[in-house]
């Protein structure tokens, strides 16, 4: 395989994984964590190991005796964990604004899957199916109405 | 514009979850394609890779990102990653010919165990190796499967890209969508202490 015939197959697994596994960028939060517990290292560990290979990077300027740029900052406290407290005053102010903020967030319902519990389901008939839908389609309603 | 500056009031965990599960679903497809040996030459993980990107995103003075201006952070540095893979596996490539360069008369010991994610057998400088298609070897790794089948023929031959229009075309909850993805990841990067055979390979 040459190099051009090497690339175009490359280019092609690119957008073919992305066909098959879902584009990254069309995920939430929730929908990320749930594929990184389900498929290697979960995201507790991901989130540790990226916080102790940046926080390295800090303490890498700071024996340097230089000050660690904003940035890098930035990324370490967002990355702490919540039983590692920071030294430094801002963060653990901002540790602490993130903790609330995320204690006072309500749960989202953007996808409702109802699930229906009673006997004889086989012996459904369609308008009784009808009005199944029917409830199912307010119930979703007023869930979504009450989450805005 | 500084390079903080760029980077203020970015949610960093978010993009480092995008960016771990972006790597893991490349390294997942490229082991499924056959490309095995050329990654496992590199010794590197999806989650160092994800974690390397973000490093030399923040490192680099110069970095090209704007934000306000065309993609998002997340998209930028996906497309860094991906660029990051592609010559990753090219490096695996070369690693094999040095070794060949080395030592032609070697042989492989095949009676050895077969390490997961390793193909062997399978020379991957494209003399005598086939292509294998990534709709191939998911199918191959749906095993009969009726749903993970329908999937696949959702996306790969009704162009349903989006999670929405999958889940319009097989007429199921986005949610079930995410459980097939998450079902394809398991089956298409299997768990190391596991000794199964892994699709493309053992010709």
């Amino acid at each position: 395989m040459n190099r051009d015939e090497l690339d175009k197959d490359l280019n092609e697994m690119l957008s073919n994984s992305k066909r098959l596994f879902g584009d990254v960028e069309e995920m939430d939060k929730d929908e990320l964590v749930q594929l990184l517990d389900d498929s290697g290292r979960p995201s507790q560990a991901v989130r540790q190991a990226a916080y102790l290979a940046f926080d390295g990077l800090v303490r890498n300027f700071r024996l340097r005796g230089q000050y660690a740029p904003e940035r890098y900052k930035d990324i370490v406290n967002q990355l702490r964990p919540p039983e590692i407290l920071s030294h430094d005053p801002s963060a653990l102010a901002e540790q602490a604004k993130r903790w609330v903020t995320s204690l006072l967030e309500m749960p989202t319902f953007n996808e409702v899957d109802l699930q229906l519990a009673f006997h004889r389901r086989s012996e459904l008939t369609d308008s009784d199916q009808r009005i199944l839908e029917e409830t199912k389609a307010e119930v979703s309603r007023r869930m979504k109405k009450k989450n805005e | 514009m500084s390079v903080d500056d760029r980077f203020r009031d970015v949610a960093w965990e978010v993009i480092l979850y995008k960016l771990t599960v972006r790597a893991r679903q490349l390294f997942a497809a490229a082991r499924a394609k056959g490309y095995g040996n050329a990654l496992a030459r590199t010794c590197v993980d999806p989650d160092d890779l994800a974690r390397s990107v973000i490093a030399e995103a923040l490192e680099n003075e110069r970095v090209k990102y704007k934000p306000g201006k065309g993609a998002s952070l997340s998209t930028f540095l996906c497309l860094v990653l991906e660029r990051d893979f592609k010559d990753l596996l090219r490096k695996g490539f070369r690693l094999n010919s040095r070794l060949d360069s080395i030592d032609t008369l070697a042989e492989r010991d095949s009676d050895g165990a077969h390490e997961t994610g390793l193909v062997y057998d399978v020379p991957d400088d494209g003399k005598g190796a086939r292509i294998v298609e990534l709709r191939a070897a998911a199918l191959r790794a749906a095993n009969g499967q009726r749903q993970l089948e329908d999937y696949i023929t959702a996306a790969f031959d009704c162009g349903a890209v989006t999670r929405a229009d999958q889940a319009i075309c097989l007429e199921i909850s986005p949610n079930d969508v995410t459980n097939l993805r998450k079902k394809f990841m398991r089956l298409l990067s299997p768990d190391p202490s596991d000794d199964t055979e892994m699709p493309g390979g053992d010709e």
